[in-house]
């Protein structure tokens, strides 16, 4: 049987080819293959009979695969192919039945035909014996044994056997087709253990040194290979297995299983070459109908993540289909993110509710809750996300987008206490940085500015250089009057941060001088933070609560309450002070009362609680002298709160109120200046500017200057 | 220490005559090799570790294939050798896999190798190529010679070295420290390398191999520990593992020997330690931490015995009977060895 060798790429153009599959290494592959190429000349034919039962047996004539010749280059495969030389197309063969016999003699139908068909296609003119399922004598036990051996597959005693009459009878020769047999069984050995140890190279070597085993009688070779192909990167000579296997294997659960083991491993063109192979059934039903489901859903799953490859409308609409018809939600999630990352929310939440109503899962919620974050509906995605926040990194990562944007909306909403509790625990939990960060915002721009302060510090203890953290604690501190605070934040950021540098060095950090100096503010008054009760932000530094103050910081003990008050806020521990005061005012006499309210006011404003300052100082009459000090005190802090807000009208407001109980400072001057310029009332605030400045103040000439810049023409 | 080195290469330079190879074939008798094979060599060619699980590795399978030569059993051979080519050596570099558990799926539960075992795998390769003038065998040995010199041979210091693995013992794994094991160096297998694959210096690398020996004396008892760390030229006892003198480091002794070694300084310590009876020896104490009661370990020292002071090997160890796949071994190739080079020992 004559064929004309042809390389690989003419061969597989060839339809009506049936050649093995030949594996065409190229010059310069790894050193680790052997570079091996299809030689020109006959081909050998040796047969691969198919296949099962009715099927007629297809013949594969096989392109042998020779090493280069170069010397300087050789093969590293270990056990090179040595199938015996085909015998010369004139020769007459022998035809050894050994084999033949032994199949026949165990009633193994199935080899027994594939052995037929083998020989029928190594020699055309040969016709099998008759007398096949008579035993025949058995001539040579011992070789009889071999045959027995290798239909046992125990192919390593079949070369003990070989060798032990090999040394016992040196002129014995073993029959050319057994060893090559053995040859054959053993290079499928090594390959699969290859494969499945992932030794890509070594099964592409094996492959390239036994033609033989590439033959659609080896479809799982052939997979293998093929795999191993596309393991290392070349998927070309993946896509040339795959097509060997559709042009040439007819068994169509084997066609099919081709493809879809083809789907993962090959491009959509290399994979849109195989599909072009598909065969039609009468009723014009395609063979790989199963397949192409997959491939849809392979189709959108790509184009969810690389945007610009293109979905079909037939294929997209295919998993639509499916989508909707199936009980499982998994093609319905692969739509909802096939519009979300095509930027198509409103789709993509509809897919993912059709998903819901199919099971519920985390991939749905995340999926949910990105969507309604795209969608501008931050409480609605971190109500979805919320389920499932614990459910796995890339849970916890929506439910944190979900709940920064919830924080971040503009205005800021009032938030249930449950919902401001797990944001704030899954923000601690996962040390998120820009999620205590925004925290910090909120809690700023709600006015709950030690929370901020606190949110801020937190996010800066995660994540060190954090500057909008580092900005947000810097005016917050600011804020509060935390005039160390302000500083020391200034000093670690003014190099990297001119905004926060501007903080420092600007009118801001003098203007804000607060009548008692405030230390770190502890957070702790009960009305103010009722927002925060529930989101309570991890202490970065300090203890919060006055029990697990440090016994550093001194004790205050064993004394009256009114006592340990004026201690505790010597320590600079305010919020414990106004608790002594409390305790020391609700057993008092009518003095101690007064004392009591007195201290506790004088507390809560160096705590930065003037609404709770305002209210101590109205809990019991004072001194005329008092009511000045702690009414002065109070509004300078609320003008303070208003400029900071950049209420400037707000601001007049409580400087002029504190104007009518004690002289204005500087600084309250410097404010008043600034708010006038704020409202563009620049005559009032130039007036004030000069009024300072001529008193020598730096701050108050910029401010002119500024002015200036304001009034030049542009 | 580095100073040591030096000294102990120039010695080991010199004193590295060519001493004549040893044949190996037909050093073991059937009824020996009979006995080691039923116990340990399955059907399908698998060497079983019994005493560690009944696993099989890449040592195992050289043991087995280099004893099968020697008791010139071809058919066993055979077998031994087409487990070893299917189910080991199978690495994309060409080197074998060292460990096989019959007990999991897939059977190779690490997929990196041990140098030891591809070298005997190579040496018994080459031995059985030249032996039995088996073409197949010879050039399986030689790709594997090749892969082994590739992979596992490195250079420092001007110096060739024998890396224990391809993965896990160079300085990636921490800077400027190698791991090395003395006991891989199977110094009787290089000669026959060095005829397999011309590109790698074998001969240097047994030169190299007997210098870190000479180098790796710790503490009182002047002996090597099974793993040693080698930086910048100077070894110490590896951190990390047991400071012992061990089931690794035991043969050291058994292929200096073998190889040709006479030099009472270079096997004084193993004398040493073998008269006071074979045992795992914590370098640190100079201590014994477990007696080593099987007769393959006390053959070992009659080897040295016999050596260093003409003594016979005592009549006990003369007659070999299987117990544990490991001392086993070393018992034929202790025996294998007297037989062939000293047979007034016996």
């Amino acid at each position: 049987m004559p064929v004309t060798r042809r390389p690989l790429a003419l061969a597989l153009a060839s339809a009506v080819c049936g050649g093995a599959l030949a594996l065409y290494l190229e010059h310069g592959e790894p050193a680790a293959v052997s570079p091996a190429r299809a030689a020109l000349g006959e081909t050998q034919p040796i047969v691969t009979a198919s296949l099962r039962g009715s099927l007629p047996p297809v013949i594969m004539a096989q392109a042998t695969i020779a090493p280069a010749p170069s010397a300087a280059n050789p093969p590293v495969a270990p056990s090179p192919p040595a199938p015996d030389e085909p015998a010369a197309p004139s020769a007459e063969p022998a035809v050894d039945e050994t084999a033949l016999r032994y199949f026949a003699r165990n009633g193994d139908q199935e080899r027994l035909a594939r052995e037929i068909a083998r020989l029928r296609a190594l020699y055309p003119d040969w016709v099998p014996p008759d007398d096949l399922t008579s035993p025949a004598p058995i001539r040579d036990a011992e070789l009889d044994r071999m045959w027995r051996l290798y239909g046992e597959q125990r192919y390593a005693e079949v070369r003990a056997a070989i060798a032990a009459r090999q040394t016992r009878d040196p002129q014995w020769q073993p029959p050319a087709d057994l060893l090559t047999r053995l040859d054959v069984a053993e290079a499928r050995e090594r390959l699969v253990n290859a494969s499945d140890n992932q030794q890509w190279n070594t099964v592409v070597t094996v492959a390239a040194a036994t033609p033989s085993l590439l033959t659609c009688a080896e479809i799982d070779v052939l997979w293998r290979v093929a795999e191993a192909f596309a393991k290392t990167d070349r998927t070309g000579r993946a896509r040339d297995v795959y097509t060997y296997v559709l042009r040439n294997c007819q068994e169509p659960a084997e066609r099919l299983a081709t493809v879809q083991k083809a789907l993962p491993l090959l491009s959509e063109a290399e994979f849109a070459g195989l599909l072009a192979l598909e065969r039609r059934g009468p009723d014009g039903k395609g063979e790989f109908e199963a397949v192409r489901d997959d491939i849809a859903r392979r189709g959108l799953s790509r184009a969810a993540t690389d945007p610009t490859l293109t979905v079909s409308d037939a294929d997209r609409e295919r998993v639509e289909t499916l989508a909707r018809a199936e009980t499982a939600p998994d093609d319905a999630i692969l739509l909802g993110w096939y519009f979300f990352r095509r930027s198509q929310p409103d789709e993509a939440l509809r897919w993912f509710e059709i998903a819901r109503t199919k099971g519920d899962n985390a991939e749905i919620g995340r999926g949910r809750a990105l969507t309604l974050n795209a969608l501008k509906r931050p409480a609605d995605a971190e109500a979805a996300a919320a389920p499932f926040r614990d459910a796995g990194d890339d849970n916890r990562a929506a439910y944190l987008i979900a709940a920064a944007s919830l924080l971040a909306l503009e205005p800021p909403t009032r938030l249930a206490p449950d919902v401001m509790s797990r944001m704030a625990s899954a923000v601690t939990a996962a040390k998120d940085a820009p999620g205590a960060e925004e925290f910090g915002w909120y809690a700023y721009r709600i006015g709950q500015t030690r929370a901020a302060a606190q949110w801020f510090e937190t996010a800066l203890g995660w994540q060190a250089d954090a500057e909008p953290a580092a900005f947000g604690l810097a005016l917050a501190r600011q804020k509060l009057g935390d005039r160390a605070g302000l500083a020391s934040i200034v000093a670690a950021w003014s190099v990297r941060s001119p905004r926060i540098a501007e903080l420092g060095g600007g009118r801001a950090a003098r203007r804000a001088a607060p009548p008692a100096a405030v230390a770190r503010p502890a957070p702790d008054a009960p009305e103010e933070e009722a927002a925060f009760a529930a989101a309570e932000p991890p202490a970065p530094a300090t203890p919060r609560a006055a029990p697990a103050a440090p016994a550093a910081r001194g004790s205050c003990g064993g004394r009256g309450a009114l006592d340990r008050g004026w201690c505790l806020l010597d320590l600079d521990r305010p919020i414990e002070a106004a608790d002594a005061f409390a305790a020391a005012g609700a057993a008092g006499g009518e003095t101690t009362r007064r004392d009591a309210a007195y201290g506790k006011s004088l507390a809560y404003l160096r705590a930065g609680l003037t609404d709770l300052a305002a209210t101590a100082a109205a809990e019991a009459p004072q001194s005329a002298g008092r009511r000045s000090e702690l009414s002065a005190a109070i509004l300078a802090q609320r003008a303070i709160g208003a400029y900071n807000d950049g209420r400037y009208v707000e601001t007049l407001f409580h400087l002029d109120a504190r104007a009518e109980v004690a002289a204005e400072r500087n600084d309250l001057l410097m404010m008043r200046g600034w708010s006038y310029f704020h409202l563009r009332r620049l005559d009032e605030a130039k007036r004030i500017f000069v009024a300072l400045a001529s008193t020598g103040s730096r701050d108050a000439q910029r401010a002119l200057a500024a002015i200036r810049d304001q009034t030049r023409p542009r | 220490m580095r100073l040591a080195l030096c000294a102990a290469l120039l010695f080991a330079s010199a004193s590295a005559v060519e001493a004549e190879e040893l044949t190996v074939k037909d050093t073991v008798t059937a009824a020996e090799w009979a006995a080691y094979r039923d116990r340990f060599v399955d059907p399908g060619g698998r060497v079983i570790d019994d005493g560690n699980g009944g696993i099989s590795h890449s040592e195992s399978q050289g043991y087995g294939l280099i004893l099968a030569y020697a008791a010139n059993d071809r058919a066993s051979f055979e077998s031994i050798w087409f487990f070893t080519r299917t189910q080991l050596l199978l690495r994309d570099d060409g080197l074998a896999f060292w460990r096989w558990d019959p007990a999991t799926t897939p059977h190779v539960t690490d997929r990196n190798n041990a140098s030891d075992g591809d070298i005997l795998i190579a040496y018994a390769l080459g031995l059985a190529g030249e032996g039995w003038a088996e073409p197949r065998y010879r050039q399986a040995g030689a790709r594997l010679a090749a892969s082994i010199g590739r992979a596992v041979v490195i250079e420092r210091n001007g110096v060739p070295l024998l890396l224990p693995g391809v993965e896990g013992f160079d300085e990636r794994s921490e800077k400027d420290r190698l791991i090395l094991n003395l006991s891989y160096f199977v110094f009787e297998a290089l000669p026959v390398l060095a005829r397999l694959d011309a590109a790698t210096d074998w001969a240097a690398l047994g030169r190299s191999g007997r210098g870190l020996v000479a180098a790796a004396r710790f503490g009182e008892t002047r002996l090597p520990t099974d793993w040693i760390d080698y930086r910048d030229g100077k070894v110490s006892p590896a951190k990390g593992f047991d400071p012992v003198y061990g089931y690794n480091a035991f043969r050291i002794p058994l292929y200096l020997a073998r190889a040709g070694e006479t030099d009472a300084d270079l096997l004084g310590p193993f004398r040493a330690a073998a008269e006071a009876g074979p045992a795992v020896v914590d370098v640190t104490t100079g201590k014994p931490k477990e007696a080593l009661g099987e007769p393959g370990y006390a053959a070992v020292g009659a080897v040295l015995g016999c050596i260093l002071d003409g003594r016979k090997m005592p009549d006990a160890l003369e007659s070999f009977a299987p117990t544990l796949y490991y001392p086993s071994t070393l018992h034929l190739l202790s025996l294998a060895y007297l037989r062939e080079r000293h047979p007034q020992c016996l």
